[in-house]
């Protein structure tokens, strides 16, 4: 009986033993075979998550701090399909709420079985908003009440819908000042990009730094998340109400008028600062995907008012003027007898309309916008040499580099340019015909004149905040092509031309302005002139004496008809009168008194 | 006599088992304590570090949240929902004859927009817990008295 006590123990201790080393070998075995390696990197990738943290895109303001575009929340709707579903209930409901989910197809998605390897998740639908959500939320709870964990295939469930919120691009304010703002491309999935306007010019600043994280499993190594500065905050140049009136005159004027498109640009002279650029047609960036093909014509840039080069016609003449002044060659009050044409390079050129207006000031020639007599004072009196020399000093030719996307710039030839350049360019540019420029080059070189001929560099961001500090962008002269007493000089024949020209409709009451007024022919394919097709422009800068905005305006193909004079100019006093009310300018004859104090 | 004596002495063999269980269980004891004081802190670490996830997932929750108010703030006062509300409660924009100019001293007009942003922590990614606190006993005891001076 001992005997077998005894073996018996023996023999279990034995078999536990050698349980024991071969469990002890199949451990080392495992450890230090050729599947080691590859259980290790296993193992290893299982233990934390590798992500990548994207900041919150920055923010734009206009210059007092009211939102232009910020960030909101939507949801990616999906189903997850491990979980026990219910497909006719999510699809009837899901097509129900949500319009764009077509039923059959949910349907299709929910039926599908779970493969971890191939279909475990399923996307519905990107950009759900928050009320839609709550919606299906409040719905799915009511549900699982009733048929918890969607068991029951007779009862409705919304078991395996699922929702995760990201941020999305959002313009409050809707189209206004679409065409400065850009848009952000946020329904491209993985290419998501800042495009156009500020968007895409300041995308990277905008966009922030992404940082790559690990994130351990292990409790022990437990990382704390680094803070992720968010994107760079814009704050604009851009005043909210003055850019709303301005597009509300715009787009009454678009109404009557009938033009293809439509621009105004309100500058301000001493700074370079842009207050407003309104453009028509525009689209609501919120919706930038359908309306960049509903709302904007094929072949229209997304901002006319830098991306579009146009003949400007007489507006143009304002620096023709103003050169042969600083050259010294004429002044206000030097006569010229216009017989109604002028011979040049083998071609006659003739005014407007047509005829012959006798003898003449420089003003004069300036108020009744005289081709015969600007093509005389380029000719003969400033030269080829001089007057290319000074439209170079005012840029033109050259892009403004102002902070929005796509700048755009036509080359301008030159007597250097000899296989481009004729004799006969000498005359046409020097009524804006032959050159073409942007809008916001033009207000750039006539900025000067309304800035003692100080030419600032037009921007549209005043400040940005960027890792905790707010740093403002100072003006900048970017050259100085006249005198600040030529500059006074035109700007005294502009305001007299204004006071003067019956037809103008451009005299804005209790304001001192200078302006001048522009039709100029569109070149078509061949090269020749439309017929019946114009450009109507205007450019106006007051108070006289110390212009606080400049206003630039130009209509493409206006239908109503065909003049600066009668479709360009009379837009610019509501929008020099909204410009004074929200800007607290006063008056002139106030303005005297209070100054006088 | 020596036998004797021997046999006098020795203990009785109930006793040598007892003394050789109690051996064992205190040992046994001593092992449990251990491992459950092991388990107790691993348990805590693991809850403390699934809280913290939970805690990083609400702040970039509320990061989010943040923004969509900032959004809907601008959204309720954007000119399209001001301008109508305005209007309702009887405002009326001003004609230009109406408007009255007078000298404020030390008024310079309206200041420009300053965003204060928010001071950021400055915090870099790195571990949490002190080493001290992420040591195993094995560790601690390998550190503290097996691989030598400066160990």
């Amino acid at each position: 009986m001992k005997w077998l006590s005894v073996s018996r123990f023996t023999f279990l201790g034995g078999l536990l033993t050698l349980f024991s080393l071969l469990i002890i070998s199949r451990m080392i075995a495992i450890q230090t075979g050729p599947v080691a390696e590859e259980l290790n990197n296993w193992a290893k990738s299982q233990s934390y998550e590798r992500r990548i943290v994207y900041p919150e895109r920055g923010k734009i303001y206009d210059r007092w701090g009211h939102l232009l575009a910020g960030n909101k929340i939507v949801y990616e709707l999906g189903l997850e399909l491990r979980q026990h579903r219910n497909p006719q209930s999510i699809a009837l409901t899901l097509s129900s709420i949500l319009p764009s989910l077509k039923y059959e197809e949910v349907l299709a998605a929910a039926a599908m079985p779970y493969d971890p390897a191939k279909s475990a998740y399923i996307t519905l639908s990107q950009f759900v908003d928050e009320e839609t959500k709550q919606k299906i939320e409040t719905l799915k709870n009511e549900y699982d009440q009733v048929n918890p964990g969607g068991k029951n295939p007779n009862l409705p469930s919304l078991n395996g819908v699922v929702w995760t919120p990201k941020l999305i691009r959002f313009y409050p304010e809707g189209k206004l000042a679409a065409n400065v703002l850009g848009f952000y491309t946020y329904a491209n999935i993985g290419q998501e990009t800042g495009a156009q306007g500020v968007e895409g010019y300041y995308n990277t600043l905008l966009a922030g730094r992404p940082k790559e994280m690990v994130l351990p499993f292990d409790p022990y190594e437990m990382q704390a998340l680094p803070d992720i500065p968010p994107g760079a905050d814009l704050i604009l140049t851009i005043d909210r109400e003055m850019q709303a009136a301005v597009e509300k005159i715009l787009d009454r004027a678009m109404e009557k008028n009938g033009a293809k498109s439509g621009t105004v640009i309100v500058y301000q002279p001493e700074t370079g600062e842009i207050l407003a650029m309104a453009t028509n047609p525009r689209i609501d960036p919120n919706r930038y995907g359908s309306e960049l093909t509903t709302v904007l014509p094929k072949n229209m840039a997304y901002n006319n008012a830098v991306s579009t080069v146009y003949e400007p016609g007489s507006v143009f003449k304002v620096l023709t003027m103003a050169a042969a002044i600083d050259a010294g060659v004429v002044t206000p009050d030097t006569t010229f007898i216009d017989t109604g044409g002028y011979s040049y390079g083998g071609y006659v050129f003739r005014n407007w309309n047509q005829g012959a207006w006798g003898e003449q000031t420089m003003t004069g020639c300036m108020q009744h916008s005289l081709n015969v007599c600007l093509t005389w004072v380029a000719v003969e009196k400033l030269g080829k040499g001089k007057f290319y020399e000074y439209m170079e000093a005012f840029g033109i030719g050259h892009r403004t580099n102002i902070d929005l996307a796509l700048e755009g710039q036509f080359p301008f030839s030159t007597p250097l340019d000899s296989n481009t350049w004729q004799s006969v360019n000498l005359a046409t540019n020097s009524f804006g015909q032959g050159v073409a420029v942007t809008p916001i080059q033009m207000v750039q070189a006539i900025g000067a004149i309304a800035n003692d001929g100080k030419m600032m560099w037009p921007h549209v961001v005043k400040g940005y905040i960027q890792d905790g500090r707010q740093i403002n962008i100072d003006p900048l002269v970017v050259g100085t092509p006249v005198s600040a007493e030529t500059a006074r000089t035109i700007t005294k024949m502009l305001t007299i031309t204004l006071e003067e020209e019956s037809f103008s409709n451009a005299s804005v009451p209790g304001y001192s302005v200078a302006g001048k007024t522009g039709t100029a022919q569109i070149p078509g394919e061949d090269g020749y002139y439309l017929p019946n097709a114009t450009n109507a422009s205007f450019v106006g800068w007051g108070p006289s004496d110390d212009p606080k905005f400049l206003v630039y305006i130009w209509f493409e193909q206006p239908k109503a008809d065909s003049w600066g004079s009668t479709i360009a100019a009379p837009v610019f006093p509501p929008i020099f009168k909204e410009l004074v009310r929200i800007g607290n300018i006063p008056p002139d004859d106030i303005r005297s008194q209070l100054s006088g104090r | 006599m020596r036998q004797r004596l021997a046999q006098a002495y020795r203990q009785a063999p109930w006793r040598l088992q007892t003394r050789n269980i109690l051996s064992l269980l205190v040992g046994l004891v001593i092992l449990l304590v251990v491992a459950a004081l092991y388990l107790s802190i691993s348990g805590q670490a693991a809850t403390a570090g699934v809280e913290t996830r939970f805690l990083e997932y609400d702040r970039e929750a509320a990061q989010r949240k943040i923004a969509h108010l900032e959004a809907r703030y601008g959204q309720l006062t954007s000119l399209q929902v001001m301008l109508p509300r305005a209007k309702e409660l009887g405002f009326e924009e001003p004609n230009p004859d109406d408007i009255v100019y007078v000298v404020v001293p030390g008024y310079y007009g309206r200041p420009a927009y300053v965003e204060a942003p928010p001071p950021g922590t400055g915090r870099m990614q790195g571990p949490i817990i002190k080493p001290e606190y992420r040591q195993s006993i094995w560790d601690w005891l390998f550190k503290s008295y097996l691989s030598g001076p400066g160990g």
